[in-house]
């Protein structure tokens, strides 16, 4: 049942072959006979998810059917608020007090008749790439990336098709490229982040994880509601509908020197197989060139710890012990750097993100692809990579080649595109101009079904 | 590490009100200096929109 699609097991619903209510029970099965190897959830409330099943399965019986995700399970990254559950953020300084408020996104995908499954593991206050306990599903010795860990996690081992997750840096994509599957970073603001607990709020963004590149345009369909602005934008009324519609004649700028270089040598390697692979659907390549973005991460990081602290400042302040010593001391550095560190990164995000439009414009570009990561997963306990005589610490590898389409706001997604050496999966990173999701998923379907590569789940699934 | 940048650091996190309880501070002053490095490194990036779009300043006096 697990490697059906939404569409797919929503029909099954729909035809009475089966129901929500024995998906959300079978969810519990599996849930409790393999999650404790991998964490993926962090909470489950197994009366609430049938319930709310059973729920969906009287809607269908009598005739208010909500469309595709009506009655199917989907994981919420436990920095989320769902009324019911406690939103602990991987933290011990949130309270176990369940939240009594959806926030915009459980409103929206609630809306959409989608169930939640639960909560799943974050990395602590959404700033890390390790999201522990969680493992990676591909081998239990590795990092499932971060810090929506636990949303990579559930969708990478079956559990569930789509989960929601946060990316600031790269918090969706990470984790994606890492377990192998596919995920969105929308653009900045298309979906509301009202009742999400927030790390920096302009780079923030909210998205989902999910099973295949159908499975993400029909999670994004619900998505878009949660935001009314959206109403008065020229977006797709369905982001499946074009799918199918091909990639001749697109025009894809290749970015592969710095930030993106140095990488691993399989990454290099599977990255120019699926350049080669595009242009076979028809797609121009060119390869392209934007120093602005070797600024990237400072940048990025003279925005993070101001915003951030200012959130976390009475925390800090009253209990510092429970915040863990890195975060604590990017929080710190937040208070102590100067206000023109995050003035002139707001300046130099300004630049990046003309620098980028001017590139789409000169270059009449659809898109812009880049390996999603330099390197497969870290090892559980690792600190650096290697790249040839550079050692870089992990966390700066994942977030350099991710944190350009924080930066700039522009949608950007993770879909695989082959494993390394040791069987670890590699993502390719897809984006485009902002609000044109539909675009980055029209390329991302038609590569993945010629390639088939999401079609590959971890062994035992 | 130089003793006044620590000071330095010591002094805004008073002001900040920010307990110094369980802070390491050569940790903090360490990654206070990463992070001033790397705000310098913006330095470049904003010289050049300066030099391609230079700012529309017109004092009106000057002939």
């Amino acid at each position: 049942m697990n490697l059906l699609s939404i569409r797919e097991l929503g029909q099954l619903i729909l035809d009475k072959r089966t129901s929500s209510r024995e998906i959300a029970q079978d969810l519990l099965t599996d849930i409790h006979a393999r999650d404790k190897n991998i964490s993926a959830f962090i909470s489950i409330d197994p009366e609430l998810l049938v319930s709310e099943a059973t729920k969906a399965d009287s809607e269908i019986e009598s005739g208010n059917y909500r469309g595709p995700l009506h009655g199917i399970p989907i994981g919420l990254k436990d920095i989320i608020n769902v009324a019911g559950y406690s939103t602990r953020c991987g933290s011990p300084l949130y309270p176990s007090t369940p939240a009594t408020t959806n926030s915009d996104v459980a409103t929206s995908l609630k809306i959409s008749g989608a169930v939640i499954a639960g909560k799943t593991t974050s990395h602590e206050l959404a700033c890390g790439v390790t999201s522990p306990p969680t493992s990676n599903p591909w081998n239990q010795d590795y990092i499932p990336g971060g810090s929506s860990g636990g949303s990579g996690a559930a969708v990478a081992s079956g559990f569930i098709r789509a989960a929601i997750g946060s990316d600031t840096g790269g918090s969706i994509r990470i984790p994606a490229s890492l377990c192998g599957i596919v995920g969105l970073k929308p653009t900045y603001g298309l979906i509301s982040a009202n009742g999400v607990e927030p790390l920096s709020t302009s780079l923030d963004h909210i998205g989902p994880l999910t099973a295949s590149v159908e499975d993400c345009a029909l999670v994004l369909n619900a998505l878009v509601r949660s935001n009314p602005r959206n109403a008065s934008r020229n977006l797709p009324s369905d982001y499946s509908a074009e799918l199918d519609f091909g990639i001749n004649g697109m025009r894809i700028g290749v970015l592969a020197g710095p930030p993106f270089a140095p990488m691993q040598p399989d990454v290099e390697q599977s990255f120019n197989e699926a350049i080669s692979q595009l242009e076979k659907l028809g797609a121009t390549c060119l390869s392209l060139d934007i120093p602005e973005l070797e600024h990237t991460l400072a940048v990025e990081f003279g925005i993070i710890p101001l915003e951030a602290s200012e959130y976390h400042l009475r925390s800090l302040k009253s209990h510092p012990e429970m915040i863990s010593a890195s975060i604590r001391s990017l929080l710190v550095a937040g208070r102590v750097l100067p206000r023109s560190v995050y003035l002139r990164a707001c300046q130099g995000r300004k630049i990046i993100s003309s620098s980028f439009r001017q590139a789409f414009e000169i270059n009449h570009l659809d898109a812009v692809i880049t390996p999603t990561l330099p390197a497969t997963a870290a090892q559980k306990g690792q600190v650096d990579f290697l790249f040839g005589n550079i050692t870089e610490e992990i966390s700066m590898s994942y977030v350099r080649t991710t944190a350009p389409f924080n930066v700039s706001g522009m949608p950007a997604m993770s879909i695989p595109c082959g494993f390394d050496g040791l069987g670890l999966p590699i993502g390719l990173q897809i984006a485009t101009a902002p609000y044109c999701e539909h675009t980055a998923m029209r390329i991302a379907n038609a590569y993945a079904l010629s390639t088939g590569w999401q079609l590959n789940p971890p062994s035992g699934i | 590490m130089s003793d006044e940048i620590k000071k330095f650091v010591l002094s805004k996190l008073a002001d900040e009100q920010i307990t110094n309880s369980g802070f390491d501070i050569e940790q903090i002053t360490q990654d206070y200096l990463s992070r001033i490095t790397m705000d310098r490194q913006l330095d470049r990036l904003l010289r050049t929109e300066t030099i391609e779009d230079p700012p529309n300043f017109d004092p009106g006096w000057v002939k």
